[in-house]
């Protein structure tokens, strides 16, 4: 994991370097300080004299200007390493999220996500800005002093390699155990967060229900394993840190204890000595900041763990396609569903059985049924949310598999049955569609699907913002604005997934009209609910159980007094007129 | 220093974890600086011509103390950290609680992801305050206190003189630059909610980003708001830089005073030399708590700013407050009276409901009906109190509903909403919130009542089914006939309805009619209506319009006379089937 957690620097290697290299220059200051300060010894031993306390002294003044000033320089690198890594990240996690698309979310939640890519993102700047060239930095330190203390006392440079090895080696070995332990760590962090999540968004409905005091104990018990998580890993991570602690401690100790012990053996001469009564402190500096990194690393390296296994995860929709998908004007691609059978969550909740579907070029066809029998799923596939498992679906006799994703994307544009709104404007949610639209086109589109009206009436306009998933809107509103959002993007492909559901009747007629106009020189996938806006389709589909179950025009069906008109007599029973 | 008397009485359940961990904090501490010192003893001692055998029994003391400390230093992690964690699992707790008061009207304005930011992320940068800078702070006061005193005991009270201004330079350091680190901090924080909204944008409008291509967009967006996030958090280091160099300045420059003082006294005869190295070391360390706790400090920024979050949160006014302790008994027959209610959401709106006037009686099913944002919305949010009427009274069963606790009142009303929320767990789970003691002869029963039973039985893990987020992988009908079983399994005697335009699919329909008719018989309906079935099988309709109540009356009244009601009906439902 460490390995590949380094792979995620690239583009921020320069500036770690950097920051790597001030940091050896201030444990340079450092090293130069302690000599000086050993030289003050002997001299406060041998022969008092300011002149030679002098440039001591002055010498020690340069080091700590020099120290300050360098630290300050390596916090701003750090930042900008910072920076740099952490956006990478983000947008690398987010480009994968796109590949995997909507089938991700089908098990996935939002607040897991979320705390990968925000909070996760964040805990590793730790490991990644300080951490990792600090190792650097402990590396070169030691490289420079640990000979030059053997040099001088070859056992207290035993001591001190032997102290070096254990605080190096222990945190990597104790990884391995961390990992185990500490397993649930991040899990239960994303858990809460998912958890709260998802009852902000349905406090209304828990608190209707009395509800939201039982919700809370869900919380406070996902809270409370939080915590057991978290402090049974940070012990882990404590023990370790203590024992590297004790190390260090205990390699100072012994060494200046030895060397004094030597010196009164007559082994060592006092000037060695004093040097490593202060070099003994300045070996284990560097690890100490090391060891100190690699205990705030801590949160990150549980979040690293649950971001590799995300950026794991197979992308099942590939993108493989490279034939151009270019329709000329005028001319409007057909769609055909050939034998297509497909299942939700690796197979095992059915949901298409050898679906047989064509669309001639330019015409509107319709797909009626009950609900739970397939029909959003056509939708899916189309869009390639999903592959099917078998079969084919094709675009202008080209297996829709051979286009990019992002050029069949391009050729389709769909309204959902419950449309999501982005926090923002009003105008920028429909700009969504068509980034460059001028606002004469997006005004146009209002009209045409009755949504200037009441846009108009909002207090700021075409600039109100809407709250989240447009939480101010009613159904109806949202869906108008989505269906401006699919006349502004005017593909050549129009899929309607119960567009006008939410719409109340008076407004349903008008946007219908708005609707057909626009389907005039469509291919259009109409999914309806009330029949009698689907009697002017090409070709009605029936979907029964999974399957077609019959389909025609609206004459030959009522004929045939079949599934259709079983659907019509339910409905004309249901909406009995006076 | 608001913060620390903020954050101080969430202590009280861990206080004894909070004191261990800064007896044990001093001892670590205290263990640390012996022990250099004596080191720096036993060199002087050795220069001076001590015994071998005097030196070894030193290097045993030595181990002691090192052993000491890192027991000690283990214990003071342990002690601080279970005591922020516990806090920490507390304030989430506090916070939810504190939001379910101020729902729905607080969630109205805020996005999940900000909200979702300050229950996780703020709440846990405030563990570096309860466990690195609390603690810490008594620790860096007392340590220093003790090692002067011994200095100025042992060796000369000089030192610890000379020592003194530089210790508290130190300890001032981060409040020279407190006003641009609470700024900054603030930024910080707002920034990081800030990209926190725009991931939860982007992961829960996946499907329309990327069907209109919007891929690049969004990530330019999310970029931007990383951008913004990343300036603030430069400036905040650079600043943190400053201050580190500064600290380490004084730090350093303590030292250099007392080599200066050092060699001066043993010069006039007024220290003895063996204690020369002993000054030195220890002036080294006497800064190690203060340091510790000066460098938690840079982050005081952040840390302040979680803590504004924290407490916005959990100090914000509740919307709706129980005014009675024990609910005032209600009549047998409950009756439903709007008493010339009129109401604003907030003091500087326009009224929403104007004198809004009508009564629901026993056993009746009332329809309000009325173009969109004419109020029939906010009547059914003022019935179940997730806002009070700003003028008149609703009265339940004879009672105004102020007169009745939340709980009692929620009790007596099942909702079915037009935007059904499903939360991410079993089917069962979702029906259990109807009726939390229900069995499953009751699910069942209420399920096939909803014409769902078949369908959820139909799957593979039946009632168990996972249902999703925000119940994605159920179509939008079977969410709606879930919210229907739901109220039904409730079985309050009075049922609100935002009846869903569509999304039933046309079949079932007829069926479940009958079984909301069959529902509403023995209680009391108000339905906020869409379809003129529902409005002509009401008993009586309320036609709003702007805010005001235009009629009311049967739909055989109103229909012929030309009317406020016959105009609406005639443009809404004149080209239906």
């Amino acid at each position: 994991m460490i390995l590949r957690l380094l792979s995620v620097t690239k583009g921020a290697r320069g500036s770690l370097l950097a920051k790597a290299l001030i940091g050896v220059l201030i444990t340079g200051t450092y090293i130069v300080q302690a000599f000086l300060s050993a030289k003050g010894v002997s001299y406060a031993f041998a022969e008092l004299n300011w002149r030679l306390f002098i440039p001591i002294i002055l010498g020690i003044a340069l080091m700590v200007l020099l120290r300050a000033n360098l630290l300050w320089i390596r916090e701003i690198f750090g930042k900008y390493a910072a920076e740099r890594v952490k956006e990478a990240l983000r947008i690398n996690l987010f480009e994968h999220f796109f590949h995997l698309g909507p089938a991700y979310m089908e098990d996935g939640r939002t607040g897991k996500l979320q705390s990968i890519f925000i909070d996760g993102v964040e805990a590793l700047e730790v490991f990644l800005v300080d951490y990792i060239p600090q190792v650097l930095v402990t590396a070169v330190g030691l490289v420079c002093i640990l000979p030059y203390m053997a040099s001088l006392d070859p056992l207290v440079g035993v001591i001190v390699f032997v102290s070096i090895l254990i605080s190096v080696l222990c945190p990597m070995f104790w990884d391995k155990l961390m990992n185990k332990i500490g397993h649930g760590h991040w899990e239960s962090y994303g858990n809460l967060n998912s958890q709260f999540v998802d009852a902000m968004q349905g406090m209304t409905t828990l608190k209707a229900f009395n509800a939201s005091d039982a919700k809370g104990n869900e919380l406070e018990r996902d809270a409370n394993e939080l915590y057991n998580h978290t402090m049974k890993k940070l012990n882990v991570s404590l023990i370790s840190s203590a024992f590297v602690g004790f190390a260090t401690a205990i390699g100072t100790a012994l060494s200046v204890g030895i060397g004094a012990f030597h010196l009164s053996m007559g082994m060592l001469a006092m000037s060695s000595l004093t040097v490593i009564l202060f070099l003994s402190t300045e070996c284990f500096r560097p690890i100490n900041d090391l060891n100190a990194y690699w205990h705030k690393s801590f949160l990150g390296f549980s979040a690293a763990e649950k971001m590799f296994e995300f950026l794991d995860t197979t992308i099942t929709v590939l993108d493989k396609g490279n034939d151009r998908l270019v329709i000329p004007e005028g001319i409007r691609p057909s769609i055909d569903f050939n034998a297509v059978t497909f299942s939700y969550n690796d197979g095992t909740r059915p949901a298409l059985k050898n679906l047989n579907l064509s669309i001639p070029s330019g015409a509107k066809i319709a797909l009626v049924g009950q609900s739970g029998t397939g029909k959003s799923t056509v939708v899916n596939l189309l869009l390639r949310f999903f592959d099917p498992q078998t079969g084919s679906i094709k675009i202008s006799k080209k297996e829709i598999g051979k286009y990019s994703i992002q050029d069949l994307r391009r050729q389709i544009a769909a309204v959902f049955q419950d449309t999501y709104l982005f926090y923002g404007t009003v105008e920028d949610n429909i700009r969504v569609a068509k980034p460059e639209a001028s606002f004469d086109e997006i005004e146009a589109c209002c009209r045409n699907s009755k949504a200037h009206g009441f846009i108009s009436a909002l207090p700021q306009g075409y600039q109100t913002i809407i709250g989240e998933r447009g939480i101010r809107l009613s159904g109806g509103e949202r869906q108008r604005i989505s269906i401006a959002r699919a006349m502004l993007k005017d593909a050549p492909i129009l899929v309607l997934d119960e567009a006008t559901s939410n719409v109340d009747a008076s407004n349903e007629s008008a946007i219908q009209e708005s609707l057909d106009r626009l389907s005039r020189n469509k291919t259009t996938l109409v999914i309806a609910h009330r029949l009698s806006t689907i009697i002017d389709a090409n070709e009605i589909y029936v979907m029964g159980n999974e399957h077609i179950c019959e389909h025609g025009t609206a004459q030959e069906l009522i004929s045939r007094d079949g599934a259709f008109m079983e659907l019509m007599k339910a409905q004309n029973a249901g909406e009995k007129m006076e | 220093m608001k913060i620390f008397i903020k954050l101080l009485p969430h202590l009280k359940p861990v206080i004894s974890s909070i004191i261990l961990g800064i007896i044990t904090g001093i001892m670590n501490q205290g263990a640390a600086i012996a022990c250099s010192a004596y080191g720096a003893y036993l060199v002087s001692l050795a220069i001076l011509g001590a015994a071998p055998h005097a030196i070894l029994i030193g290097i045993w003391v030595l181990i002691a103390l090192v052993v000491l400390r890192a027991v000690m230093s283990y214990a003071e992690m342990w002690y601080a950290h279970k005591a922020a964690y516990g806090i920490l699992a507390h304030l989430r707790v506090k916070l939810y609680r504190a939001i379910e008061k101020i729902a729905p009207s607080y969630l109205m304005n805020k996005r999940t992801g900000d909200l979702s930011s300050t229950l996780m992320s703020d709440v846990e940068t405030l563990e570096w305050f309860y466990a690195h800078t609390y603690g810490a702070a008594f620790i860096a006061v007392i340590v220093p206190v003790i090692v002067l005193a011994v200095i100025a005991v042992l060796i000369h009270p000089y030192l610890a003189l000379v020592l003194i201004p530089w210790l508290f330079l130190t300890v001032t350091v981060p409040f020279w630059f407190q006003n641009r680190a609470e700024v900054d901090g603030r930024k910080i924080r707002e920034g990081l909610a800030e990209v926190n909204s725009e991931v939860v944008d982007g992961i829960q409008g996946i499907r329309e980003i990327l069907s209109f291509g919007y891929e690049s967009w969004y990530l330019k967006k999310l970029r931007n708001a990383n951008k913004c996030l990343s300036a603030v958090q430069r400036k905040y280091g650079s600043r943190q830089g400053i201050e580190t160099g500064l600290l380490n300045f004084f730090m350093s420059a303590g030292l250099l005073s007392v080599t200066i003082i050092s060699v001066y006294l043993i010069k006039n005869g007024m220290m003895d030399r063996q204690w020369y190295a002993v000054s030195i070391i220890l002036s080294i360390y006497v800064f190690t708590p203060v340091v510790a706790i000066g460098t938690m400090a840079r982050s005081f920024g952040i840390m302040q700013s979680s803590t504004d979050r924290v407490f916005t949160v959990l100090e914000m006014p509740e919307t709706v407050k129980d005014m009675v302790e024990v609910s005032k008994p209600l009549q047998n027959k409950l009756s439903v009276e709007f008493d010339h209610v009129s109401f604003r959401y907030k003091e500087e709106l326009p009224l929403v409901l104007k004198d809004v006037s009508f009564r629901v009686s026993p056993g009746e099913t009332v329809a309000l009906v009325g173009h969109s944002g004419s109020g029939k919305s906010t009547c059914a949010n003022l019935l179940l109190r997730f806002w009070d009427v700003t003028e008149g009274c609703i009265r339940v069963g004879g009672q105004d509903v102020r007169d009745l606790k939340q709980v009692d009142l929620r009790n007596i009303v099942s909702i079915v909403p037009q935007d059904v929320y499903l939360f991410n767990c079993s089917i069962k789970d979702n029906l259990l919130l109807g009726k939390q003691n229900a069995t499953d002869t009751e699910i069942y029963e209420a399920a096939r009542k909803a014409r769902i039973h078949d369908f959820i039985i139909s799957l593979p893990n039946g009632y168990d089914t996972e249902v999703g987020e925000r119940g994605v992988q159920l179509s939008g009908g079977q969410r709606q006939r879930i919210a229907i079983a739901r109220a039904l399994l409730k079985n309050a005697p009075i049922l609100l309805m935002d009846e869903a335009v569509s999304n039933l699919d046309t079949k079932n329909e007829g069926e479940l009619r009958e079984a909301l008719q069959e529902l509403s018989k023995n209680r009391i309906t108000l339905v906020i209506a869409h379809r003129l079935s529902t409005i002509m099988a009401a008993d009586k309709i309320v036609v709003l319009e702007n805010g005001t109540v235009a009629q009311t009356g049967r739909h055989e009244e109103m229909i012929l006379r030309d009317s406020t009601y016959s105009r609406l009906i005639r443009t809404q439902y004149a080209k239906m089937v």
